[in-house]
């Protein structure tokens, strides 16, 4: 009987720590700019002061 | 030249960028045939932060700055102090959303009477530091740049327009310490500096003080003669204490009497405000008329603590101090 709650409560255990991993690495994974690799936390907003280069069959510098 | 390239004309750097690259400054890149600016609206630091952090100690003395930064630099010093921002992709940053009108609500919310774009250098986010800065000064803030001042003359000239003060970091007196350490030119800077005060901004300027790179004191004489002659006495000098980071760990911090021997260079060589910072000695943080020597603020850190100065003049002998006092 012990040795049977004693194992319940091992399991019980068990099922929280991989919980508490999974929502670790759910949290992580949807993190904005996590990794470093997600574009979402740029902006592509019009620079200023730069020109246009063409070769010179397209009339050279812009 | 092949089609669909771009030269961004903003730093002396002017990098020419075929389809999808970057610029050196990592954060301007070639987005089909035209350049965009990647951390427009996207700063990675935001505080609210003394002014004289920045520093700044003849601007609104005992006032808060709204300070913010976005990744990435037009330069790659060796000794940058604030490498973790200014060396890396604007996408291994943690930004968040600050349109400029956000912006300039935060910095009147939090009681600041003035915007710093800083800790990166505000040259590489450019447009977002115009605009910013339009909409703060109708907002009646003051606008502070705190950059290195390695910029075009017409993009700059743009922006001065619309800036009040300007912390511009010296790095040294030596054209070869800006290409070897640096990886930039001085020339640029010193016009940068020239072109600011022409137009009315309020200069100040810094430089950091690293044991065995520049900290030669016949160099230090030469660049306080240099701003005499071409500035005048009149603009604060700050000498900054290094810390080992980024790629220059192996050197010391600069000793406290190296700073102090420079502070005695650059006062000796005619200067009437010259500081020192990030190191506690006694006296060299305050303001002193230069004409009757009296103390006019009296600086603890970052805690200013007494103002001898009325309507932009010394209170005992009415000496005019430079500086944005009210």
């Amino acid at each position: 009987m012990e040795k049977k709650k004693s194992i319940k409560r091992r399991k019980f255990f068990v099922l929280i720590g991989v919980v508490a991993l999974g929502i670790g690495w759910l949290r992580n994974y949807f993190k904005p700019g996590s990794g470093g690799k997600s574009r979402s936390c740029l902006s592509l907003h019009p620079a200023r002061f730069y020109q246009k280069l063409f070769s010179a069959s397209d009339g050279g510098k812009q | 030249m092949s089609k669909g390239y771009v030269q961004c004309l903003l730093c002396p750097k002017q990098c020419v960028l075929g389809p999808e690259e970057r610029g050196d400054c990592r954060v301007r890149i070639n987005y089909q045939g035209d350049l965009v600016a990647l951390t427009y609206g996207k700063p990675c630091t935001v505080h609210k932060d003394p002014v004289e952090k920045k520093p700044m100690f003849h601007f609104l003395p005992g006032t808060y700055a709204f300070s913010l930064a976005t990744a990435g630099c037009n330069l790659h010093c060796k000794f940058c102090q604030n490498w973790e921002i200014s060396q890396i992709n604007p996408e291994d940053a943690k930004n968040m959303d600050l349109n400029p009108k956000a912006a300039v609500d935060y910095a009147l919310k939090s009681g600041c009477r003035s915007i710093a774009y800083t800790y990166s250098d505000p040259i590489i986010f450019y447009e977002y530091t115009y605009d910013i800065s339009v909409l703060a000064r109708k907002a009646g803030l003051k606008n502070i740049l705190v950059t290195a001042g390695f910029i075009n003359e017409k993009p700059w000239r743009k922006l001065c327009e619309v800036t009040d003060g300007a912390n511009i970091d010296l790095k040294a007196y030596s054209e070869d310490f800006y290409r070897r350490i640096c990886n930039g030119q001085m020339e640029p800077v010193l016009n940068a500096i020239k072109v600011a005060v022409e137009m009315g901004v309020a200069v100040e300027i810094t430089n950091l003080i690293v044991p065995t790179l520049n900290d030669d004191l016949e160099m230090i004489k030469r660049m306080a003669g240099w701003i005499l002659e071409n500035i005048g006495p009149e603009y604060p000098l700050h000498f900054s204490r290094f810390f080992p980071l980024y790629q220059l760990r192996g050197l010391p911090p600069t000793p406290s009497e190296t700073l102090v021997r420079a502070r005695e260079t650059a006062l000796g060589a005619g200067l009437d405000y010259v500081y020192i910072g990030n190191v506690e000695v006694e006296g060299a943080g305050n303001t002193y008329c230069p004409n009757c020597k009296k103390t006019l603020i009296e600086r603890q850190g970052y805690q200013v603590s007494e103002l001898g100065i009325i309507n932009g003049a010394c209170k005992f002998c009415g000496t005019q101090i430079k500086g944005v006092w009210g």
